[in-house]
Order: structure tokens, then sequence, then C-alpha cells
């Protein structure tokens, strides 16, 4: 009798032992690879909900719709990882091209890293139009003119001819005729928030002064650090600490300056980012250098100018207003548009290479588009390519050339599936959860005409370090 | 013998509920990635009732 109980003893805590070492390996994932998947039909603990509930309709019957623009959901992972290969399988029930995925790596900025899903302007150019694919890169010819890759990267065309997606193609940008400033620029039009601008130098040194006030609406601590980019590396950053004002909202703190002067760099094209939240305000930027322009978006803070000119090379342009006096009608060239509601982005596309001035009648206003921003026509300076987004004319655009880092999704079925990977190395990783957003630029939930993308599968490949390479790491030192 | 092999589950039991909740403070996820603890507790509940009883 004792003999059986003594039996059952073992036999359980034996049981009990091999349960705890098999949640250790599964947490630990020691060969650095582990797959987890979400198919819709319950919960699942790793691949959580897409949010915000606004924008996608209930699961039904395994699959859940997205009706808006962007969806979330945090992947839960016990240890980090190096690399996810994202596989999405779904039907793209809109007239959207575009869907992307991307993990959040600035929370910052509330920048996300985002890679192609589909790219239907490609996938339907790809039937007509001459193809050469190498190792996960599209290069798309409207008349054949060069064999491969490596011949195109070699030998470019007019930057106006070809336009390239999800690929960083690094190429010397020289404006033409460029002469250092003889007297200093002023911008004097206050920003709210984060932005970047691109500036050129050549044989002159690098000097920005920036006036910075701190709103206090909200209770965090409000940091600046502005950093200057070199051909996508940090070369250069300042910090100004928060203004010490603690626990009191709405005060609004002195002027307080930053002097950002970098010697001896060589000529060419740099990035200036100001990272900040949204509490601070850039009154005024005074600048030796001629050429400064906003890389993407710029928002106007409320200060009551009027009558504001920018300049811009945008394509395509989107402005919004969280401030119900500044409702107004924005300019661009002889286009209009109505900014007639608060909260909500008002679109326009116009097609063209040459620069739009942009006039309003009232600041507070965000203005972003797929180019770059200026105060003054001479100002601007666009080193980037043009680049394939929604609301891409190919013909519009006297588009001859894509280079692209993209597939194109197979087909099975009704179904279309397609695989990103993304890098996490460089990724936001909080409470144990990596944060991914599906992107589709354009979907908007109010928008009943735009249609769904509908997904069944969301799986997720994670490679990261070995047990055994993290124990000769940590021998190493 | 029933009530003995209880008491043998509620020992097992116990343990495995202090082994868990200690591992889900050390290592956030561990545990309740794989294991519902709400029946972990339920059986744990049953045997204490039926040794009670």
């Amino acid at each position: 009798m004792k003999f059986t109980v003594l039996r059952l003893r073992i036999f359980l805590w034996a049981i009990l032992a091999l349960i705890v070492l098999w949640l250790f390996y599964m947490a630990v994932v020691p060969s650095g690879k582990i797959v987890y998947s979400q198919n819709f039909n319950n919960d699942n603990f790793f691949i959580q909900k897409l949010t915000p509930a606004e924008r996608v309709e209930e699961v039904n019957s395994g699959t859940q719709k997205i009706i808006g623009d962007p969806v979330y959901f945090s992947l839960r992972t016990p240890r980090r990882f190096n690399s996810a290969r994202v596989t999405i399988e779904y039907k793209n029930n809109s007239s959207l091209p575009i869907i992307e995925v991307g993990v959040l790596v600035d929370r910052t900025l509330w920048r996300y890293e985002t890679k192609p899903i589909e790219n239907k302007i490609i996938d339907q150019l790809s039937m007509v139009w001459d193809v050469f694919k190498n190792d996960g890169t599209m290069l798309l010819q409207k008349q054949k003119k060069y064999n491969d890759i490596e011949e195109f990267l070699n030998d470019l065309p007019a930057r106006e001819e070809f336009a390239l997606y999800n690929y960083d193609l690094q190429k010397e940008y020289l404006p033409p005729g460029y002469k250092p400033n003889k007297k200093d620029t002023k911008i004097d039009y206050a920003l709210r928030g984060p932005y970047q601008f691109y500036t050129y130098l050549k044989d002159e040194k690098l000097n920005f002064n920036f006036t910075f006030i701190d709103l206090n609406v909200n209770k965090d601590s409000d940091p600046i650090d502005v950093n200057l980019y070199y051909q996508n590396k940090l070369i250069a950053t300042k910090h100004l600490d928060d203004d010490g004002v603690v626990g009191e909202e709405n005060k609004i703190s002195a002027e307080r300056s930053l002097n950002f002067t970098v010697d001896n760099l060589p000529e060419g094209v740099y990035k200036v980012e100001v990272k900040t939240n949204d509490d601070i305000i850039s009154r005024e930027i005074k600048t030796t250098q001629s050429r400064l322009a906003f890389i993407n978006s710029v928002r106007l803070a409320d200060e009551n100018k009027k009558n504001i000119i920018l300049f811009t090379d945008s394509n395509q342009i989107s402005a919004q207003t969280i401030n119900p006096a500044k409702l107004q009608t924005i300019y661009v060239d002889e286009q209009k548009l109505e900014l007639n509601e608060t909260y909500k982005q008002f679109d326009l596309v116009s097609n063209g290479n040459t620069t739009k001035k942009i006039h309003l009648a009232k600041d507070d206003v965000m203005l972003s588009g797929d180019g770059v921003f200026s105060f003054a026509d001479d100002e601007i300076i666009s080193p980037d390519f043009k680049k394939i987004n929604t609301k891409t004319s190919v013909n519009g655009q006297g588009i001859n050339y894509i280079l692209a880092g993209y597939q194109n999704p197979q087909q099975s079925s009704e179904w279309k599936i397609n695989s990103a990977v993304i890098d996490l190395q460089n990724a936001y990783r909080e409470f144990n959860k990596y944060n991914f957003m599906i992107s589709v630029p354009g979907l908007k939930s109010a928008d009943e005409l735009k249609g769904n993308i509908e997904i069944s599968r969301i799986k997720i490949e994670l490679q990261g370090t070995t047990l055994l390479e993290k124990i000769k790491k940590i021998i190493k030192f | 013998m029933l009530l003995k092999i209880f008491n043998e589950f509620f020992y097992i039991l116990s343990g495995a509920l202090l082994i868990f909740i200690l591992l889900e403070i050390i290592w956030s996820g561990i545990v309740l990635a794989y294991i519902n603890i709400n029946w972990v507790l339920l059986f744990w509940l049953l045997d204490v009732i039926f040794i009670l009883l």
C-alpha cells in the first residue's frame, strides 16, 4: 500500500518537473527559432488582437476584416529575437494598392519600420513590363534597356524617369549651381513636435540655432534631441533637458535656445532630426545654410500667423487640423484643398515634377506629403528618389523604371499569401511585447466604398541568438 | 485508499500552483502562455473540498 502511494508521489512530481523543464525550454528557445501563428479561431497568447476595434470588424468564421488604416497587434515573446518573417494570408477586397506590415522602432516619434506585403501597382506592371528578379529585388522596365540590376545601378537613368519601392539607394546628390549662403536664413513660423529636414553643405560649417518653448500640456518630461545624419549614419547629437516644470499643467516655459554647430564636414546632403514630443514648439530656426527642406511633414503651431506660404515637390499632399478655428481653404498652386472638419485628414493629388506653392490662410495645420516642404522656393532640396505610393501615377509622372525590394504575393485559391522579413534588433520592446502594424494607406473606416482587407492567418517565424551562442558570448566577457 | 490518492494530488497541485506563480513572477508569460491556471486552481479546489468533506 505504502509502496503504491510512494510510486504515485514520485510519478506526479516527475511529471511536474518535466512540465517546468518544458516551460523553460519554450521560454529560452535554445535553438533561437520559434513560430507563432494566429488563425482567428480563438484568442492567441502570443499574437494578440488587432486594434483599435473601430478599424476592424468582429472575427467571423476564422477571418477578420480590416476596415481602417492602420491596425496594430502585439507580439508577446519570452525573450528578444533578431528578426521576424511575417506571413499574412489575406484577401484584398479594396481598390487600394498597398499593404504593408511593420514593427515599432521609435516610441517617441511613434515610428514604424514597414515592409511590403502587397503592391498592386508593381503586380500589374510586372505583367506588362520587362521584369528582372534577383534575391528579393525586382527591376521593372517599360522598355528593356538594362540586362540586370547591377547594370542599372551603374548607369542610372535620369531621376525623373525612375522610382523606388522599399529599396534604399544611396547616391550622392549635388544640387546644380549651389553656393553657400552669404546671410542668415530665419524661419520664424513656429513648428510643433518632432520633425526632420535636409540641408546641404559645401565648404561651410553646419550651424543651426533653435529657439524652443515647452507647452507642458502632458505631465511627462519633454527632453529634446537634435541629431545629425550623413549617408544615413548618426554623426553628431545634442541634447536639451526638460524645462524642469513638473506637475504644473499648461504652464508655458520661457524660451530656451539650442545651438547646433559642427565643423569640418564634407560636401553633401545632411539630415537633421529634432526628436521630441508634441509639447515642444520650435519658435524659431536660424541658420547659415541656404537649403532647408522638411521631410514628408511639417506641423505649424498655433501662433496666430496668417497667409503662410510654403513650397513642396510632393505629388500627394495631405492636411489636417485639430483646431476648429483653423478650418480653411488651402491652395496648392490653383487647386483647392478644403479643410472643413477637425481631426480628419484631407488629401489632394497634384502630379508633375515641378515645385508647388502652398498658401495657407491660418496656421495650426499639419501638412504632409510624399516629398519635402520648405518656406522659400530656393531652399528646397530633394535628394530622395521618387517613391511608389498609393497615389503614384506611373504614366502621369513619366516613370519608365522601378526598382523594388519586393516579391509578388502567391495566390492560393481565393487567398493571397506573402511574407516580409522585419529586423527586430532595433525594434522597441516593452512588457515582453513587440508592437506590430498592418498598414493599408488610404483605407478609412468611415468610407465604405474603400472596401476591406480580410485576413485569415498571421504567422510569425522568429529568429534569434541560440543558447549556445549566448553562453559563448557570456564566457568571452 | 481514494483519500490517500486525493491527499497526494493536494500536495502536487499545491506545489504546482506555488511553482507556477513563482515562475510567472520571475519570468512573465512563461507559464500563462501554455497553461490555463484556472484549470489547476479548479482541480486544487475540488481536491480541497473532497478532503474537507
